[in-house]
């Protein structure tokens, strides 16, 4: 992590901030096996109907399931759609 | 989002195939140009996606960077509706045109119902109503319905209220019926007034005849009591009318044994469990036969909480036999008299027929070495009198 990185960290610490948002880390909700939320995201990587990978400062997150289907998408916010097993964060 | 929807709903979207070998760049690229889209998805080696309808002309400069090549799969939203519609000038004219036939006859009465006719035959109303003017096929507007009311209390013999709903295309005409109060009988043709129980007459008023007897003369069932004659001396033959009030005595007799045999409960109980379902019966549990030779059975019914007036058909019924054994007590011959007076007392009162006017209650004990026994006599006055047709001459 760099230095405005770790400063980022420690003011989200202090302040109670939420953290993707000092950070620029990605912040990810899923809801059932549904639907998974992908915010702070770099952009699409792959789009396939049983896995979906996104972009993400530091990695990338990988959504595997059925029927997957990008269900919405703009430059701050990621929304896939499907059958959702396994959400990974590398 | 479901704004978002119906925000491009309305302005109109296109759903675009993309071919090529940087697919999802070319979505990166879209997204850093501020696009929007939705509905990503892959289909064979192609990418489907869908996009407003402005946004397409800033895709084809993405296109050609990323080496993509972009097709039309689909046109939606209301401008290609309407582009749709206005090449079919002819649908939106029949589409007015059912809308203003529906509006033109929803303003007529096509059906008439009679509501509350139970006497009072349905077609007659109906009929009436007709000739009122509440037929079907008449304007609505053009009815008056305080006059129809009015008019068929008056034409429809039998009706005592009348009210005409309009729902819609239906005219309801709910109507009350007159309750005409019950006729008292009136036997035609001549004959005699006679006894219908033995008794001693109390009371006699002759309104049309001759008297058989007198007051205080004890007379037996079938005895006449007013002649019917005319005129008074036997003219002729007519019909007797009048009233014939008597005295007569009603008995009831009550024994109660000093030892009498009472069922009690063992302590000893079976259960058969059974789900109903509709009309039938599963057992559930106690398929075989009751063990018991005397038994009682308690009734417990469980069932779903209902809603509304809406139940369901299925419930849990216990059925818990309690075991009866035959046992000899002995009671106190106070309690046995009490008991045997308290039997014979509304055993003879249930026996008075309506209308009779109870008098003094005579109680009369017979005590024996077993048992104990009452004779309740209760005297009454009350109407004997008959009408008893005349044979044939």
């Amino acid at each position: 992590m760099n230095r405005s990185g770790r400063f980022g960290q420690r003011l989200a610490g202090l302040l109670d901030l939420p953290r993707h948002l000092v950070m620029n880390v990605p912040y990810i909700a899923i809801t059932g096996g549904a639907q998974v939320v992908v915010e702070n995201h770099r952009g699409l990587r792959h789009c396939y109907p049983d896995r979906i990978v996104v972009g993400a400062t530091g990695g990338q997150v990988t959504i595997r399931g059925e029927d997957l289907v990008v269900a919405v998408v703009t430059k701050d916010e990621l929304m896939v759609c499907g059958r959702i097993r396994e959400v990974t964060l590398e | 989002m479901l704004t978002l929807r119906l925000w491009y709903y309305v302005t109109g979207y296109l759903e675009i195939r993309i071919h090529g070998p940087g697919l999802e760049e070319f979505v990166n690229c879209a997204l850093a140009r501020g696009l929007f889209l939705w509905r990503v998805r892959r289909d064979g080696d192609t990418l489907l996606a869908r996009v407003g309808l402005g946004a397409f002309p800033q895709l084809w400069p993405l296109a050609k960077k990323t080496s993509c090549r972009l097709r039309l799969a689909g046109k939606y939203g209301l401008p290609f509706v309407w582009r749709h519609l206005r090449r079919r000038r002819l649908l939106p004219v029949a589409a007015m045109g059912v809308a203003i036939a529906i509006f033109v006859f929803t303003r007529f009465i096509w059906l008439v119902e009679v509501t509350g006719a139970k006497q009072v035959s349905p077609y007659r109303v109906l009929e009436v109503a007709a000739g009122l003017g509440l037929q079907p096929g008449v304007p609505r507007h053009m009815l008056d319905l305080k006059d129809i009311e009015h008019r068929l209390v008056l034409d429809v013999p039998g009706i005592s209220w009348a009210k005409v709903r309009l729902q819609g295309i239906r005219a309801i005409i709910d109507i009350v019926e007159k309750v005409q109060p019950p006729l008292p009988y009136q036997p035609v043709g001549p004959g005699d007034i006679v006894a219908s129980r033995d008794g001693i007459v109390s009371k006699l008023l002759v309104l049309a005849g001759e008297p058989a007897v007198r007051e205080g003369q004890t007379v037996t069932a079938g005895q006449l009591l007013i002649r019917g004659v005319l005129g008074g001396h036997g003219i002729g033959y007519g019909q007797a009318r009048g009233q014939v009030k008597a005295r007569v005595w009603y008995q009831a007799y009550c024994e109660v044994p000093y030892r009498q045999l009472i069922t009690n409960r063992t302590g000893r109980s079976w259960v058969r469990e059974v789900v109903a379902w509709l009309d039938r019966e599963i057992i559930w549990k106690g398929r075989e036969e009751v063990p018991f030779e005397e038994y009682e059975v308690f009734t417990n019914r469980r069932t779903l909480p209902s809603w509304r007036n809406i139940r369901a058909p299925v419930e849990l019924i216990t059925y818990t036999y309690y075991e009866l054994q035959w046992i000899e007590v002995q009671i106190s011959p106070e309690e046995a008299l009490q008991r045997a007076r308290e039997n014979a007392e509304a055993s003879v009162r249930g026996r008075l027929p309506p209308g009779a006017e109870p008098g003094e209650l005579v109680i009369e004990v017979i005590a024996g070495s077993q048992t104990v026994g009452v004779r309740a006599t209760l005297a009454a006055v009350e109407e004997i009198g008959s009408f008893r047709p005349a044979g044939p001459p």
